[in-house]
């Protein structure tokens, strides 16, 4: 039946207008057919961006009546994130098999000590700082310049008029910082970063009272956690040190929360909240305040916690990567997503980055805004303008991120680069649940006018085949990251200490030679070893020689104390990157060594010297 | 061969009173206080093998200047010269050990015509000093001064009335601490000289 009734119209069609003509109109037709769904996707799905926080909007439009001093003239200094989380209030609570009845993170040394903003709106520097400081705690002690923070954000808020989580993270994540507090105390200036924050667990904000266990657990996993709070004095109880806020929105302020206890008396506080338990709470407000810097938040509080993204901010080895690749030096302003396509979840993400140096690319760094999120990875080289995904693809790499965040994936091999070469970074990123899986950054009045968009470099798209370039239609780009860099650099090893006595017959000279052997692993040219060393009366390491690379050994000569010392030995490379140190103390050494004038007088005696270990 | 015993003790008992008969004859000519200027010089040793194995054995002189009366010695002298350089610990840094002695002594002196052995037992006051030129010991100066018991032997010979030649073999005793080493820096000296007689 169908074969007829097409041969039937095939044979009027050919007798109305000709064979040739029908033929011509055929191709046409089918053309026409095989390009129109694209431009039905065009005008059906176009990006979108996502709802901007209300609480930032009301915070713009009311700034100058904001609480930012409490009535004892304490600062404050939140501003509220400009992302909306409201999607994130509905998620299923977690539950952790086993947690504490308390935990204290005082008690760890696991904190640096307590810090004061003095009258600046700088809570947020010092909560940051507060987190990154105690996840480097005990073995970095650290102490990081706020000051350098507030006044290089690049955001369009001054130095003392407050800022939050997504300001310090893009300052972070460019590396910008952190520097230390020694380095700039108060001070504006180009210093280069002592560290890389290469990853910032947000963690969502609690739905009710005791959904804490996120925070815990981040708490115990990493150290203090940055969170924040409405402050009303009239909440405050300075008999216990205890703060319970049932509902008075009045001025934000960033703290960091160092531990619990579920039997914190529900009567210590100053109006008694529903039920027992309390976050312990790190302040910015001086030593003198509170607990010594610390006071007790209930977990009933109705905003500690419960506004905006927790954090948690780790810190590597700044010699990971050297370079950073990167369009979005404001980092995450807004979200773009797809929400009409049939997967709104999904989307695609690109930047085109031109190589400036031949160190290959290790790693690739975004943002994720949900709880679960797929992500697939793809690096192309030598793209075709304005088509990320073309060229030779070079390197893929799929995962889960089961939190929102900053995180940084290593790729599984480097991919090598040429200086002048252009290479896509690709990203297919579902964010389950959330239908603005793109973070963008660019100019947004108010918050981030200083962004600058690079047109022809950055792409969205809903499905990795259409792409749209996100600076030039719409002036933002993507926060895609590209990380290059030399590969590791590894500590030295076998270090030793051999405690020497060289005999000046009217006195001895008490020695310890520190002898070491480079790490075979470590692929670049070292060019020289650093030897610190702390005293039996000191608390930190101070460099205490520099040598060559052939050197593998180093005398520290004319002790008091011989075994009372530690030492470190680290490597530096041909990139002036240091190494992790590798530590000893002489007190584990049992090899002693003491070599008279006779031995060491003859051939015999000297080479056994050189041999002392 | 060699002497027989009856032989040999007729040699000593023949040697024995021709030196007491000597003595007697010089002893009856010396009547007046001698005064003797000297000067010798000759090798000194260290006792501490450490010291000795840096700097090894040293030169000095000893100007001295002696009362003899009726064959008691009376007199004093300085030792120096003793400045010795040398290698020293397992970085064999440059050193250099200084050791002067001012003494003071008193002996007999047996004269035999123109010998005249003595024996002499002395106090000497010692300064020591060794300098290491490294940084990491400049906190340990060793720069010390201590005294101790000497013993001398030796015999002059006046060739001429007012002038004699002198040979001596002396031992100084002498252990110091200035830190927690005791390091002995007495030793032997094996000098000689000449000297002039008023």
């Amino acid at each position: 039946m169908l074969t007829n009734f097409k041969n039937k119209m095939r044979n009027f069609l050919f007798i109305i207008v000709g064979k040739r003509q029908v033929t011509f109109s055929l191709v046409i037709f089918l053309i026409w057919l095989a390009t129109f769904p694209a431009w039905l996707r065009a005008d059906e799905i176009k990006p979108v961006r996502a709802p901007i926080n209300k609480n930032f909007i009301y915070y713009q439009t009311q700034s100058s009546k904001v609480l930012h001093y409490t009535e004892e003239g304490y600062p404050l200094g939140l501003i509220p994130s400009i992302h909306d989380l409201s999607y994130l209030r509905f998620r299923k609570v977690v539950k952790a098999a086993f947690m504490p009845s308390s935990y204290d993170l005082r008690q760890l040394n696991k904190l640096t000590p307590i810090r004061n903003q003095g009258s600046c709106g700088s809570c947020w520097a010092f909560a940051t700082y507060g987190s990154l400081e105690s996840f480097l705690m005990p073995v970095q002690p650290r102490d990081f310049s706020e000051e350098h923070l507030i006044d290089n954000h690049g955001f369009d808020f001054g130095p003392c008029d407050g800022g939050d989580l997504d300001m310090a993270t893009a300052y972070l994540a460019r590396w910008a910082g952190p520097v230390d507090e020694q380095d700039d105390p108060y001070l504006h200036g180009q210093i280069q970063s002592v560290k890389h924050v290469q990853e910032v667990i947000m963690i969502p904000p609690r739905t009710e009272a005791n959904d804490n266990d996120l925070i815990k657990q981040a708490v115990m996993n990493y150290g203090a956690v940055y969170a924040t709070m409405y402050w009303d004095s009239s909440c405050y109880n300075p008999t216990y040190k205890s703060y319970y806020n049932s509902g008075n929105p009045v001025g934000g302020h960033a703290v960091a929360i160092v531990g619990w206890d579920d039997n914190f008396d529900a009567s210590k506080f100053r109006t008694a909240p529903p039920g027992n338990g309390a976050f312990i709470v790190r302040n910015s407000w001086g030593a003198s305040w509170g607990e010594k810097g610390y006071f007790y938040v209930s977990y009933y509080d109705a905003y500690l916690g419960r506004e905006e993204f927790n954090g948690i901010i780790k810190a590597e080895y700044s010699g990971n990567y050297l370079i950073n690749y990167q369009y979005d030096p404001l980092g995450w302003v807004t979200s773009f997503g797809y929400p009409g396509s049939n997967t709104p979840d999904t989307a695609w993400m690109a930047n085109i980055f031109q190589a400036t140096s031949n160190l290959p690319l290790r790693a690739v760094s975004f943002y994720t805004a949900s709880t679960l999120n797929n992500y697939v990875i793809y690096i192309y080289k030598d793209p075709a303008s304005g088509q990320p995904c073309s060229g030779n693809l070079s390197a893929t790499k799929s995962g889960i991120i089961t939190s929102p965040g900053y995180f940084t994936i290593v790729l599984d091999n480097p991919v090598t680069l040429t200086p002048g070469e252009y290479f896509s970074v690709v990203l297919k990123l579902q964010t389950v649940g959330y239908n603005y899986p793109i973070p963008a950054e660019g100019a947004v009045s108010g918050y981030s006018s200083q962004a600058v968009s690079n047109p022809g470099m950055s792409f969205i798209s809903s499905d990795g085949n259409n792409w749209t370039d996100l600076a030039s239609n719409y002036g933002y780009d993507v926060c895609l990251k590209a990380f290059a860099g030399p590969g590791p650099l590894y500590p030295p090893i076998n270090l030793q200490v051999t405690r020497i006595v060289n005999n000046f017959i009217f006195f001895h000279e008490n020695i310890n030679r520190i002898s070491w052997a480079s790490n075979p692993s470590n692929s670049t040219r070292i060019i020289n070893h650093k030897i610190y060393r702390k005293g039996p009366n000191e608390t930190a390491y101070s460099l205490l020689a520099s040598v060559d690379a052939s050197q593998y050994s180093y005398d520290d000569r004319a002790l008091k104390n011989a075994n009372s010392y530690s030492y470190q030995v680290t490597e530096v490379d041909e990139y002036w990157r240091e190494s992790d140190p590798v530590t000893i103390s002489a007190s584990t050494v049992i090899n002693d060594k003491e070599f008279k004038p006779k031995d060491y007088r003859n051939k015999i005696g000297i080479k056994n010297f050189s041999n002392a270990n | 061969m060699g002497f027989p015993k009856r032989k040999k003790s007729i040699v000593v008992i023949f040697l024995v009173l021709s030196l007491i008969f000597l003595e007697v004859k010089g002893r009856a000519e010396r009547t007046k206080p001698q005064i003797e200027i000297g000067f010798l010089a000759g090798l000194r040793t260290l006792n501490n093998a450490d010291l000795k194995s840096v700097y090894g054995n040293g030169f000095i002189f000893f100007p001295s200047i002696t009362l003899i009366w009726r064959g008691i010695i009376f007199g004093g002298g300085y030792e120096t010269g003793f400045k010795k350089n040398g290698l020293i610990g397992i970085y064999q840094e440059p050193a250099q050990l200084t050791v002067n002695e001012p003494e003071i002594y008193a002996g007999y002196q047996l004269t035999l015509n123109k010998f005249a052995p003595y024996l002499k037992l002395g106090w000497g006051f010692y300064s020591y000093k060794q300098v290491v030129n490294s940084p990491y010991v400049s906190n340990y100066p060793v720069n010390g001064k201590k005294s101790g018991l000497i013993f001398a032997a030796g015999f002059k010979f006046y060739p001429i009335k007012r002038m004699f030649i002198s040979a001596e073999i002396k031992y100084g005793a002498l252990k110091v601490k200035p830190y927690d080493q005791v390091v002995d820096i007495g030793g032997m000296r094996l000098n000689g000289g000449l000297g002039i007689c008023f």
